[in-house]
């Protein structure tokens, strides 16, 4: 035993891990748990106060001379990129729209799709850590970004907003095995759950769709859309397309089925939030 | 002190500003792990601790993490370097590597509490780590450098 107050002597090597390190590790762990761990005002007030100081910084990253000129170029061509992208995108709801009019003999909705109300915001930086998948957007409570709303561009789904501050907000990517979205088989009309998958081997990023009917004929290139259940994500946004299917390997009560994002996540840019 | 924090919002603003390596299973850079293995192995340990908790806070910031987690893993970190800095002898490259790395490790194994692992997860794991040992034995040496040719503490 070390009596109180003297410092327990190093060995050898000079190791010296005492008990006040241990009561300053658990103090950390412990603060962590109360006041971080979990979603609470203080939480999110301290986390708005990092990143308010830290976006000038990420901003900063437009005026080095590597990216100017990219930067130019965009700022040219953003107006007709954003009308481009909203076009699009309602060429795909109609479309859709066009598959449940045959289907059901009913007039079109349209309402539903061409009500949407957009904003378009720029990419402004990526995920800091290699276990999560966000991206910074350069809109905010002042655009009238709030928490869940989808995020999309022309080619589909992206993913939805986290966490809003002022003058930017957080987008958790659809490839992330936390952001869940009703889907359905554009086809087969097979309704499931897609999501991110875990890292994998492979290079690019891979989702999977799970919960669909063991015995619906699956077909490799078929189109994944969104269903509009769970109130996040409107009905008929392209999901992607179906690369394989197989049965539930735990379960065998279901299929899942591999998809590839219609969307290159590498290559974001600028993207539409839907307001309304 | 303001100098370090200026910078560490400069490295973590890099760091997510920066691309993936598409070509090593998309992987992304990461800086802060180099600061903080510098700032644990050359300063008090007070300032250290300080350091480790503004890095992982700026990185969960601008991630989607649970706030915080970044922070509890540099923390620990930060405390266990400054308790062995008498065992490690900071001058040795393998040695800078392996405190990067490491440190890179911690963030990763917390994470796992959130996310699952896969094999991908720990191949990736590997290459993270790897490469921050590689990005903090290059920081050992512009930050000596630095402080060589400026005489700042």
């Amino acid at each position: 035993m070390t009596p109180r107050g003297v410092t327990r002597p190093t060995t050898e090597n000079g190791f010296c891990l005492n008990r006040r390190n241990w009561v300053i590790i658990g103090l950390l762990v412990v603060g962590w748990i109360i006041f971080l761990g979990q979603p609470t005002r203080f939480s999110g007030k301290l986390r708005m106060v990092f990143v308010q100081l830290g976006t000038p910084f990420v901003k900063l990253g437009d005026y080095f001379p590597f990216v100017q000129s990219r930067r130019l170029l965009a700022r040219e061509n953003e107006e007709l990129r954003r009308d481009n992208d909203v076009l699009r995108q309602q060429v795909r709801a109609l479309d859709e729209t066009g598959r449940e009019n045959l289907r059901l003999h009913q007039l079109l909705d349209l309402k539903e799709h061409a009500a949407f109300h957009t904003v378009a915001a720029r990419v402004i930086g990526r995920d800091a850590s290699n276990w999560w998948k966000s991206i910074q957007i350069d809109r905010g409570s002042n655009d009238g970004l709030r928490e869940n709303l989808a995020i999309l561009n022309a080619d589909g789904l992206i993913g939805k907003t986290i966490s809003v501050t002022k003058g930017e907000a957080r987008v958790l990517l659809f490839t992330d095995p936390n952001c869940k979205v009703s889907a359905f088989l554009q086809d087969t009309r097979e309704p499931g759950v897609a999501s991110g998958m875990e890292p994998t081997l492979g290079f690019s990023p891979r989702c999977v769709m799970t919960y669909v009917n063991r015995d619906a004929a699956v077909k490799p290139g078929e189109g994944v859309m969104s269903s509009g259940l769970g109130g996040v994500f409107p009905k008929g946004i392209r999901i992607g397309t179906v690369v394989r299917s197989q049965l539930n390997k735990q379960t065998g009560m279901y299929q899942d089925v591999e998809i590839k994002p219609s969307v290159d996540f590498h290559r974001l840019e600028e993207v539409i939030v839907i307001l309304e | 002190m303001l100098i370090a924090i200026v910078g560490i919002f400069a490295a973590g603003a890099l760091q997510s500003r920066l691309p993936t390596l598409r070509w090593l299973g998309d992987v992304r850079l990461e800086f802060l792990p180099a600061v903080v293995v510098y700032a644990a192995l050359t300063m008090q340990r007070r300032g250290a601790l300080a350091l480790a908790l503004v890095a992982g806070l700026m990185q969960d910031a601008f991630s989607a993490a649970p706030f915080g987690i970044t922070a509890l893993a540099y923390g620990i970190c930060a405390i266990l370097m400054t308790a062995l800095r008498e065992a490690l002898d900071r001058d040795l490259p393998w040695m800078q590597f392996s405190a990067g790395a490491l440190t890179s490790l911690a963030v990763a194994i917390l994470a796992c509490f959130v996310i699952s692992i896969s094999v991908g997860t720990l191949f990736k794991m590997i290459v993270v780590a790897s490469l921050s040992g590689g990005i903090t034995v290059m920081s050992f040496f512009v930050f000596d450098y630095a402080r060589m040719t400026w005489g700042y503490e």
